[in-house]
């Protein structure tokens, strides 16, 4: 794979060919990328991190609270052995070494949504560390459907840790809607009773002026002077909820590659279950590193952070923004600095948030209110046993013994749910195929990620939500292998599946859809078109064999559709002879 | 009847016989409470209606089981009717708790600390919220937020610290017992100072949940009494292990009471050179080898030891100890509880001037000084260092321990000394700690059991013990209090 790009000529704003190394002018620098990802998922636990509040999404503001949560005086957090489990279900699934020995710091920073000055997290002793995962190389990205899958890259995991997420803040406009909606005096007191804040001044605070380097908090919108400029206000349901962090080594180097460094990320974490996995709703989040350099220098260059990535697709544009403006201040002779910045979705740039010297010192030490957490040997096991196939094993065994092809198979191993679909519809198609249709699987997989997937997602359902079941799509595919419909008609049939629930065969019988496989009555019909076009017919015969397509073109019309067209090609042929 | 001299166990004793009730009991506090605290300032906050109301009930419970026949003394909870007082960083549901800082003016918890809750099952009365140093950060309880407490024995002398209103509530007969907090040496100096029992239990003997916490991982709950019999009853009620705090130890506490009279034949107790320093007084060092002979004659094997490196142990503590305070007072920041200050315009400035108005001298000192030893660049030669020298100072305990059963040292070098006379000067008020920080570091349990007046002041005897043996330190001070005649007193 080539890490090489080049940007010369190429607009800021414009389609960066950042991957793969474009030729530029003469005499310009080559420059490479080097990108990590800092990705946050919220483990679905039942309970939070450090308290038996419930870990729910959507509960009316400040209600999933306790004093733990709260970290009002005095209280102290215990660990859910819920969320250590998850952690290492999900270390183990990303290839991680689990530490025998796992150690909770503080993190320091102020900031009005962590109610305790810190977060409980981790330093030194993670849960995880040194895992990998594969994506597809540079020029083999998912264009396997012709066979051969493009060379596999190794993005290195360096650690994975567990910690607590804080709360939500509202500001600007945001915390006006609020506001107005309930009446944002009242909203303020209200919250601070209904959840044990004794002797509160209420949650609403002056707006902070910059972004905590929190990782988490969604980044206060320009708040112009008006409803909300003046306050923010805060939800602390989210404050607990168990989170880990997956920090990748700086093993990426372009936009594309973080890309789908964080989708596979995203496909093995699915098949653990141990998040929900919706970005939109804040269960997975993801912060960049990036720096260039020339090609030929060893040092790695001036890294900023990129925060506030908010979909698969922002990665990609957001990285390569990002590459696009260092490498424009680098090549006007000025040195890139030490920034954090926000990526601005909407109007696709980043904006600095701070510079390093505004940097946060986060002071970390060992939570001295947690003690040491042993991961003995014999859990690991069991955890390890617990995780189902993973998607690469996944992959490689439906092209190994379904004989899939590479790209279905991907597409297929790519979510769990439809991986299931497919499993249990193919353990169907194998047991109605006849010998002579081998490529039974393959004919179902093309079934699955093609109409069936298609369908589905013009309809906007899900695979659990699906009126047809595996079982009935096997039905239909078990239909074209054993000649009694066409390709063709199976279209239509699958369309009155989805509509009506009902199965392939019922519909085929109903509407009398069977192909005729009787040569008698074909051969009649064959007679037919012969008679009625003795052009085509000598023609055929003086050797211009394409003739013969029309010939059969006019049977099947007679026939309406429903003969079968290898039948009447072979009959025609005898006929003509 | 003067009720307030007597002891918890004299009280419940009298009230299981029928003959005092329990709204006697409270209300003759109450009165005793209010003829001192003029004179003393112990208490932050009376829980004046509140302990009326507890004795009213502990009452009629009384009369509930003597009209249904049965044996009134055996069915009441072991410390029925004995009016305690909390340290102010303890949270108390309802009722206010701002560990003496003006940060937490106002302050009603939504729920009560384990070992608060513990007392109220065990059936104590709760008097009020004893006076403190802000955030137990002191050795005079002059750095309460609010107002000084005096030394009952001489007010113009302060009763130690930082549980010094705990301490002046037991020794003036406002409450028969009370609740500190020790972190390095808060509940035994005030013990001394002002001539009462006080124990600083094991590192996790007792929980920390509900505690407002200083130095996570050396503070420590433990009782105030006026006689040993007292702090074994009150151990008994705290000790254990509480499932909402993770470094409480999950062992089963014994009965203190029970191995009390057991006498100190046989014991062997080591007398730490490095604890009888020059800045010794006098008349402290004669009381406290005065108390150790006495044990001697009573059968314990006295020899000398060494803690080689007690010297570092100051260092160690006021490092390690506001490095954990920095983060766990970054919480009082005006945005859920406690006084905002007004005009800020941005959130930081909030913040600043928050804590600015919110914490004193004392306080932020020590904020700045945890802060500065956990910054980049800083760590590891302050914060690391001083966990390493902290596994020295631990291990010179474990190895005095393979000979000793027990050590005698003095809790202070000093009597108590005059209001005002250490304010200007944090390391002359630091030194007060310097025989009880080295035990906080090691996590051992330690008591102050009175040995004696210096010029009408008293002076305190520390014993201790090996990790989670308190049955032995508290019986090794049940017999010299016994031997000796200094148990029970009460400052005039
Ligand atoms: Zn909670």
């Amino acid at each position: 794979m080539t890490a090489a790009i080049n940007m010369t000529g190429e607009t800021m704003n414009g389609g960066v060919g950042v991957a793969g190394g474009t030729a530029g002018r003469d005499g310009s620098t080559q420059y490479r990328a080097d990108i990590s990802l800092e990705v946050h998922v919220e483990l679905k636990t039942r309970t939070k991190i450090f308290c038996d509040c419930p870990n729910s999404f959507g509960a009316p503001p400040n209600t999933n609270v306790c004093p733990v949560c709260l970290g009002l005086p005095g209280s102290l957090p215990v660990l859910n052995r819920a969320a250590l489990e998850y952690a290492v279900r999900a270390a183990l699934a990303l290839n991680c070494t689990i530490s025998p020995e796992t150690v909770f710091a503080r993190k320091n920073y102020f900031y009005p949504d962590l109610p305790k000055g810190y977060q409980i997290s981790q330093s030194d002793k993670p849960v995880g560390t040194n895992g990998w995962v594969e994506i597809e190389g540079e020029g083999g990205a998912n264009g396997s459907a012709n066979g051969g899958a493009g060379a596999k890259k190794r993005i290195r995991i360096r650690r994975v840790h567990l910690e607590e997420d804080a709360g939500k803040s509202f500001h600007g406009a945001a915390a006006a809607a609020i506001g107005t909606a309930t009446g944002a005096e009242d909203t303020s007191g209200d919250t601070a009773s209904a959840s044990g804040l004794p002797g509160s001044s209420g949650t609403s605070v002056p707006s902070p002026d910059a972004e905590a380097d929190t990782g988490v908090a969604p980044a206060p919108e320009a708040s112009p002077a008006g409803p909300g400029s003046d306050y923010s206000l805060l939800d602390f349901n989210r404050c607990g909820v168990p989170l880990i962090e997956i920090v990748s080594e700086i093993d990426l180097t372009s936009g594309e590659e973080a890309r789908a460094y964080l989708q596979k990320l995203r496909t093995i974490l699915s098949y653990t279950d141990v998040s929900d996995l919706k970005i939109e709703e804040g269960s997975l989040r993801c912060d960049a590193n990036v720096s260039i350099r020339p090609v030929s220098s060893a040092e790695l260059g001036v890294r900023s952070e990129v925060k506030n990535i908010g979909s698969f697709r922002g990665v990609k544009m957001a990285l390569e923004y990002e590459i696009a403006r260092q490498r424009e201040v680098l090549e006007s002779g000025k040195r890139p600095t030490l920034d954090t910045r926000r990526w601005d979705e909407k109007r696709a740039r980043t904006t600095l948030l701070r510079s390093k010297e505004e940097a946060n010192d986060y002071r970390y030490f060992p939570e001295p209110d947690l003690v040491p957490t042993y991961i003995d040997e014999a859990f690991v096991a069991e955890v390890r046993r617990g995780l189902p196939e993973l998607p690469d094993a996944k992959l490689a065994r439906l092209v190994a013994e379904d004989d899939l092809a590479p790209y279905n198979a991907d597409v297929i191993a790519s979510s769990p749910a439809l991986a299931a679909f497919y499993e249990k519809g193919a353990a169907k198609v194998a047991q109605g195929a006849t010998p002579a249709k081998v490529d039974a699987k393959r004919t179902f997989s093309n079934w699955v990620i093609g109409d069936f997937l298609s369908r589905l997602n013009a309809a906007g359902k899900s695979i659990e939500e699906s009126p047809v079941t595996p079982e009935g799509l096997a039905g239909l595919v078990n239909l074209i292998g054993q000649g009694t419909i066409s390709g063709k008609i199976a279209k239509d049939v699958f369309e009155e599946m989805f509509a009506t629930g009902k199965a392939a065969e019922a519909i085929v019988k109903e509407k009398g859809l069977a192909q005729i496989t009787d040569s008698g009555a074909i051969a009649a019909v064959v007679d037919q078109v012969i008679a009625a076009n003795p052009g085509p017919v000598a023609d055929f015969k003086a050797g211009k064999d394409r003739a013969i397509g029309f010939l059969v073109g006019q049977v099947m019309k007679l026939t309406k559709g429903q003969a079968s067209p290898e039948l009447v090609n072979k009959l025609l042929r005898e006929k003509l002879v | 009847m003067e009720l307030w001299r007597l002891p918890g166990h004299r009280l419940r004793e009298l009230l299981g016989r029928g003959e005092v009730s329990a709204l006697e009991i409270a209300q003759n506090h109450l009165e005793r409470l209010e003829a001192k605290e003029p004179q003393i300032s112990a208490f932050l906050h009376v829980n004046r209606d509140g302990a009326l109301m507890q004795a009213g009930v502990i009452d009629d419970r009384i009369r509930q089981l003597r009209q249904a026949g049965e044996d009134v003394d055996a069915a009441l909870p072991p410390l029925a009717g004995v009016p305690v007082a909390i340290k102010d960083n303890m949270c108390t549901e309802g009722v206010p708790t701002t560990a003496a800082s003006k940060i937490l003016r106002d302050y009603v918890p939504p729920y009560d600390a384990t070992v608060v809750r513990r007392l109220r099952e065990a059936g104590a009365v709760m008097m009020g919220k004893a006076n403190c140093d802000e955030f137990a950060m002191g050795s005079s309880t002059e750095n309460s937020g609010y107002f000084p407490t005096k030394n009952p024995w001489d007010p113009t002398r302060v009763p130690g610290g930082s549980s010094g209103g705990s301490a002046a509530a037991v020794a003036a007969g406002e409450a028969a017992a009370s609740l500190g907090s020790d972190t390095g040496g808060s509940i035994r100096l005030p013990a001394s100072l002002c001539g009462v029992v006080g124990v600083k239990p094991t590192y996790g003997r007792v929980s920390r949940y509900g505690l407002i916490a200083f130095g996570s991982s050396l503070d420590q709950i433990g009782p105030f009494t006026r006689d040993v019999e007292d702090a074994a009853l009150m151990m008994n009620a705290i000790s254990g292990h509480d499932p909402m705090d993770s470094t409480s130890a999950d062992v089963p506490a014994p009965d203190f009471t029970e191995a009390l009279s057991a006498g100190v034949s046989g014991l062997r107790i080591g007398v730490p050179r490095e604890y009888f320093g020059p800045g010794t007084e006098p008349g402290v060092d004669k009381a406290v080898r005065d108390a150790i002979a006495l044990l001697e004659r009573l059968g314990a094997r006295v020899g000398e030891c060494s803690l080689p490196h007690t010297s570092y142990a100051l260092d160690v503590y006021y490092i390690i100890a506001p490095a954990e305070a920095s983060a766990n007072l970054a919480r009082y920041d005006g945005v859920r509880y406690g006084p905002r200050a007004a005009g800020a315009v941005t959130v930081g400035e909030m913040y600043a001037r928050t804590r600015a108005a919110g914490f004193g001298p004392e306080v932020r000192r020590r904020i700045i000084i945890g802060t500065y030893v956990l910054s980049a660049g800083y760590y590891d030669a302050f914060y690391l260092k001083a966990q390493k020298v902290r596994t020295l100072v631990k291990r010179d305990f474990d190895k005095v321990f393979e000979e000793f059963d027990l050590l005698a040292t003095p809790v202070s070098p000093t009597v108590a000394f005059p209001l005002g006379s250490k304010v200007a000067d944090p390391l002359s008020m630091y030194l007060s700690d310097v025989c009880t920080i080295p035990i906080n570091l090691a996590g051992v349990p330690a008591v102050s059991v009175p040995c004696g007046m210096v010029d009408g002041l008293p002076v305190g005897l520390q014993l201790i013990g090996r990790s989670l043996d308190e049955a032995t330190l508290l019986r090794a001070a049940y017999t010299y209090e016994q031997y000796s005649g200094n148990g029970g007193q009460v400052a005039e």
